[in-house]
């Protein structure tokens, strides 16, 4: 439950980061319509919100909430990483 | 926001930052580590075999209090946890009249087995050590140092708040770490590291302040008891003191009494057992709740007499505000924390550590350009350059070496606590001093490869020897396989750290006017 909790910060993270204009480019190659952009961060904050739910459900809400904090600075800074890595591949330097 | 408020903000955060930055690296990385402080310490006794069951421990400790301090005022006996071997215990002697209180009470304190026999592991600190250093650091009076570390924490709290206002593009920002560039490397790191986890940052530095908020600001206390006492009496409350019957009556079996405690807490752990006046009449015991847990620090517990076994007083639950710095307290030091958030707790404060580090190091990249004559920097560049290094690559040497200390000098050694730490700062100031003799970029190098090298070696050592992470591996004791697990990944991390900067060649975008002496270069790539 609680690794479910975490790979959904991380899709949520990594489509609140397809809803911005350059990681977007980044991971994708084209420019993101608004309506994707608008798209990708709704479904990124519905993650956010799903992530907490399931840790709060196995955990309880005091320490659940706690958890939930440490498990979405692990899972942007995932993502972070990636992102960064994409980017500096050599094909990806515009 | 006016530019001219965030500029104000920007300079806030550099000076903030950089005159406590030292020491909150310092206070970052110690404190970081203490939430392995039972791992620490179960390391470095490595004679003790694995846990033992807490009422076989608790019986043996009785058993050894019995003969050897039947006529002390109190005894205390903390229980061990689900990861620790032998109880702890240290006993209060009857005062005797005319003489003042004895101090240092190293012939009061025993580490006692399930046989109540003492325990026979090398003399240390263990995980101890780090963890009161991170408050009450070492070779000065205590309340200097908890007053030092309150005045850098304070300078904490104003160094992230300006730091958020000061970052544009906090959010747009987010995911982003461009890497290989130089001075924009650096910042990004920085902030990263700041905003992914600035809910933990926030949240450390805050409850730090706060678990020592009646030393730092003792008025509202004063205003509202006359007497220390009876402040104490509402912070910590407890069934008062005990006045002896003087008639001999045996103590009561502890077993049942802890089994009741545990079941009127619903299962929780016990932590600790103080027994008052034992052997007489008027005896009682407190047993008081394991912080493991709940998240507040501020356990209940339960007053039996000591003679009948029967309940006379129950702590109620703390008064709110109590009840809310106990929350407070327990949230900064995670003793409640399961596994898996110890270990977020732990990625935080590294991430907290890198935070005030790269802090550290960019006031140096960003200044480095500017500099009128980079072969000869002014003397402020310089001494943050190479205080840079005696901390942020020095710290991790000095830790190790204490680790290796406790490794290497002879068990049977005089004074060898005490010895284990002279070690680490013995380490620690010859790298301060290393960092002061050394090309600035070598001097990272060396010190970064020195640590790695020196953690992988660790478990190699014990391996060596046949010991440790073969024979605990086998015993099933997990932690002690962890905790080498742990070191040999930190070792690789240090390694990496070290060859990161080694082939660092800054590019040649801007065209210098300084010719590039090899020296000159060092200089000038030092700390990128």
């Amino acid at each position: 439950m609680t690794l479910l909790a975490l790979l959904v910060a991380v899709a949520a993270f990594a489509s609140l980061a397809l809803s911005m204009e350059k990681h977007h480019q980044d991971l994708l190659k084209k420019r993101p319509l608004p309506r994707d952009r608008r798209a990708f961060r709704i479904a990124g904050w519905a993650g956010l919100v799903l992530s907490y739910a399931l840790t709060v459900a196995s955990w309880g809400a005091a320490m659940g909430s706690i958890l939930w904090f440490g498990l979405l600075s692990l899972a942007a800074a995932l993502v972070l990483l990636t992102l960064s890595r994409i980017a500096a591949r050599p094909s990806a330097k515009r | 926001m006016s530019a001219g408020f965030r500029q104000s903000q920007s300079s806030l955060h550099t000076w903030s930052g950089l005159i406590v930055g030292w020491v909150l690296f310092t206070i970052f990385l110690m404190g970081t580590v203490s939430y392995w402080r039972e791992d620490i310490n179960r390391w470095m006794r490595p004679e003790l075999a694995g846990a033992e069951r807490p009422e076989q421990v608790v019986a043996g400790a009785v058993a050894y209090l019995r003969d050897k301090a039947p006529d002390a005022k109190n005894w205390f006996i903390s229980v061990p946890g689900k990861h620790e071997a032998g109880a702890s215990l240290f006993w209060q002697p009857r005062p005797v009249e005319g003489q003042p209180p004895r101090r240092g009470r190293r012939d009061t304190q025993a580490l006692v087995g399930a046989d109540g026999q003492p325990l026979h592991a090398r003399d240390t600190r263990g995980g101890e050590f780090f963890y009161r250093f991170h408050f009450d650091l070492h070779y000065v009076p205590v309340i200097w140092a908890r007053w030092f570390v309150g005045f850098c924490a304070m300078a904490m709290l104003v160094a992230i708040i300006s730091g958020v206002i000061t970052h544009k593009k906090i959010f747009k920002d987010f995911f982003t770490f461009r890497r290989e560039k130089g001075q924009r490397t650096w910042l990004d790191g920085h902030n990263a590291t700041a905003v992914l986890a600035l809910p933990f940052h926030l949240m450390i530095t805050y409850t730090g302040l706060v678990t020592l908020m009646t030393l730092y600001m003792p008025w509202a206390a004063v205003a509202n008891y006359s007497q220390t006492d009876k402040l104490f009496d509402a912070l910590f409350p407890s069934a008062g003191e005990v006045v002896r019957a003087e008639k001999p009556a045996p103590l009561v079996d502890l077993v049942p009494l802890m089994r009741d405690a545990r079941a009127r807490w619903g299962g929780r752990e016990i932590g600790t057992i103080r027994v008052a006046e034992p052997g007489d009449a008027a005896a009682r015991v407190t047993i008081t709740a394991s912080q493991t847990d709940s998240i507040s620090v501020r356990t209940p517990s339960i007053a039996y007499s000591g003679a009948t076994g029967r309940v006379i007083w129950q702590s109620d639950g703390a008064q709110s505000a109590a009840e809310a710095a106990g929350v407070m307290i327990g949230l900064h030091a995670g003793r409640y924390a399961p596994d898996l958030l110890r270990w977020l707790y732990f990625l935080s404060g590294i991430g907290g550590t890198v935070m005030v580090g790269s802090g550290l190091v960019l006031w140096t990249v960003k200044r480095r350009e500017k500099l009128p004559d980079p072969i000869r920097p002014h003397f402020g560049f310089r001494l943050v350059e190479r205080l840079n290094i005696g901390f942020v690559a020095g710290l991790p040497l000095a830790m190790t070496g204490y680790l290796w200390a406790n490794r290497l000098l002879p068990v049977e050694m005089e004074g060898r606590a005490d010895w284990e730490i002279h070690a680490m700062f013995l380490v620690w100031g010859a790298a301060l001093l290393a960092g002061f003799l050394r090309p600035a970029k070598r001097a990272w190098v060396e010190q970064f490869a020195l640590t790695g090298a020196a953690l992988i070696a660790l478990p190699l050592h014990d391996l060596a020897g046949g010991r440790e992470l073969i024979g605990a591996g086998m015993a099933g004791d997990m932690r002690m396989v962890a905790m080498n697990l742990t070191l040999l990944v930190l070792g690789g991390a240090f390694l990496l750290m070290a060859q990161k900067v080694h082939r660092y060649r800054p590019k040649a975008k801007r065209a210098r006017k300084v010719p590039k002496a090899p020296e000159a270069q060092a200089m000038l790539e030092a700390a990128e």
